[in-house]
C-alpha cells in the first residue's frame, strides 16, 4: 500500500463515490484492513464498495472525520467535552430513516464509538417511555395473544402495560 | 420494518441494557421478539453489579448463581443476601441495581457486647440476622463498625442509616443525643441525633425496625482500597438500657 495518500474514494451501496480521508476511514476495522491491504496509490483505481446506503454513508463519514483526529492523536478534556456536545447534536435524527441505518452501518464497519453513540440514542428514546410508546417509536407490532398479555403484566405487577 | 427485524439481536440486547432494568422490564411486553432481547442474560449483565456473583458464591446462598441473569437480579433485588458469616446482608436497589448492605450487630464491634450483664445476643423474629443484640443497661454506649468501599456501588450517593427498635422500658436516651460519625477516606462527618422515639418523629419501616439517619457519603468512580468507618456512641452519665440494634445500613439515596 501506499502512505502517501490521504483520502480514498468509496462507493456506497447505492453506487454514489465518496471521498474519506485515510484518517477517518481508520475508525473502522473492516476499512483498516482494506487499507492496509488494498493498493491506494494514484495510479491505482480500485473503488470499493461499503455496503451502506447513500444517506447514512454521509453520516457515517461525517461522523468519522470529526473523530478521527482525536481518535488518532488523543484530546484535552475540554475537546471531549466539545465532541460530547457535538454528539449529541449529530444524533438528533429520525429513528427509522436514519437511526436504524447507522446502527447497522457501525455494527457492519466495526466502529464501537458510534455504535455505542446510535445505541445509547435509541436506549435514551425508551426511557420512561410505555410499552405502546415504545412500540410506536420502534415500529414494532404486539405479537402477544391477550392470554400471554394477562401473564406478563402477572409477572411485573409493578409496570404499566399500556 | 420493525427494529427487531432490521437489527441483529445483539444489537437490541445493548439497546435495551443502555436503559434501566424498569424500563427492560417494561420491555418484554413489547412484542414477543423484543421479549427474547429484554430478558436476555447480555442485556440483564449490564445492570447486575459486576462482583454479584463472587458475593453470592461466598453467601449463604451460593445455589443462586445457577439462576438466568435476570431472574437472579430480582431475587437480589426481593430477598436479602446473608454474607460474611451471617453478619451482613446484600441486596439490590430494584430501580437501579445499586447494591445497598446492612451490616448487623454480629458485624459490628459492640462495645461491652461480650458482657451479658450489659449486652444481650437474642434472635428476634423480625430479624434478617440470626442475632441481634439486646442493650440490657449500659452507661458506655458505643457502636462500631466498617466497610470495605470497594464493595459499594460507584458514582453512588449513600446514606447510613442507624436501625434499632426500643422496648417500652428503655431509657437513658432522651437526656443526650447519641452521637455518631461517618468517615470515608479519613474525612469524618458527624452528626448528633436524639434516638429516643418520643423525641424524634420516626416512623417504623415495613420490616418494623425503626431508623434514623446517621450521615452520608458519595463514592467515586474509581475507588482505592478504605474503609468508610461509622461510629455511634453516648457515654454521658444516665444509664442506658431497652434498645434492640438490627445493624448499621448503607443505602444509595432513593432520589438517584
Amino acid at each position: 500500500m501506499s502512505s502517501s495518500v490521504e483520502a480514498i474514494t468509496v462507493l456506497s451501496s447505492d453506487g454514489d463515490e465518496f471521498k474519506i480521508t485515510v484518517s477517518a476511514a481508520k475508525l473502522s476495522k473492516p476499512l483498516n484492513w482494506m487499507l492496509e491491504d488494498v493498493c491506494f496509490s494514484d495510479d491505482c483505481d480500485e473503488v470499493p464498495t461499503i455496503e451502506v446506503n447513500s444517506k447514512t454513508l454521509v453520516k457515517v463519514i461525517e461522523y468519522c472525520e470529526k473523530h478521527a483526529p482525536r481518535a488518532n492523536s488523543g484530546a484535552s478534556d475540554s475537546d471531549a467535552e466539545e465532541l460530547k456536545k457535538w454528539d449529541i447534536e449529530f444524533m438528533k435524527m429520525d429513528v427509522k430513516d436514519i437511526l436504524f441505518h447507522i446502527l447497522m452501518a457501525a455494527n457492519y464497519l466495526h466502529m464501537e464509538g458510534l455504535y455505542d453513540l446510535a445505541c445509547q440514542t435509541a436506549a435514551d428514546l425508551m426511557k420512561g417511555m410505555t410499552v405502546s410508546q415504545i412500540r410506536k417509536i420502534f415500529h414494532i407490532k404486539n405479537d402477544f395473544s391477550s392470554e400471554e398479555q394477562e401473564q406478563l403484566r402477572r409477572q411485573h405487577p409493578g409496570c404499566s402495560f399500556d | 420494518m420493525a427494529i427487531t427485524e432490521i437489527l441483529p439481536r445483539e444489537c437490541v440486547c445493548k439497546i435495551i441494557s443502555f436503559t434501566t432494568p424498569k424500563d427492560a422490564c417494561r420491555s418484554s411486553a413489547v412484542s414477543s421478539a423484543f421479549k427474547e432481547c429484554a430478558d436476555s442474560d447480555e442485556t440483564w449483565e449490564a445492570f447486575l453489579p459486576s462482583d454479584c456473583r463472587d458475593l453470592i458464591s461466598r453467601s449463604s446462598s451460593p445455589n443462586l448463581i445457577s439462576l438466568p441473569t435476570k431472574q437472579l437480579y430480582l431475587h437480589l433485588s426481593d430477598h436479602p443476601l446473608l454474607l460474611a458469616d451471617k453478619t451482613m446482608i446484600f441486596s439490590l436497589v430494584k430501580e437501579s441495581g445499586k447494591k445497598c448492605y446492612v451490616i448487623g450487630g454480629k458485624g459490628l464491634c459492640v462495645i461491652w457486647g461480650d458482657t451479658p450483664l450489659y449486652w444481650n445476643w437474642i434472635c428476634d423474629p423480625h430479624s434478617r440476622f440470626p442475632l441481634v443484640a439486646e442493650l440490657d443497661h449500659v452507661w458506655w454506649f458505643e457502636v462500631k463498625g466498617s466497610l470495605n468501599i470497594k464493595l459499594l456501588s460507584p458514582k453512588t450517593q449513600y446514606d447510613v442509616f442507624f436501625v434499632f427498635s426500643y422496648a417500652d422500658y428503655s431509657d437513658g436516651f432522651t437526656e443526650a443525643p447519641v452521637n455518631f460519625s461517618i468517615s470515608k477516606a479519613g474525612e469524618v462527618r458527624s452528626l448528633e441525633v436524639v434516638i429516643d422515639v418520643r423525641e424524634l418523629d420516626v416512623k417504623p419501616r415495613e420490616d418494623l425496625w425503626l431508623e434514623v439517619k446517621a450521615g452520608e457519603f458519595f463514592t467515586e468512580e474509581e475507588e482505592g482500597e478504605g474503609l468508610v468507618e461509622f461510629r455511634a456512641w453516648q457515654t454521658d452519665a444516665h444509664i442506658k438500657e431497652g434498645i434492640t440494634i438490627e445493624g448499621i445500613e448503607f443505602r444509595p439515596t432513593m432520589n438517584e
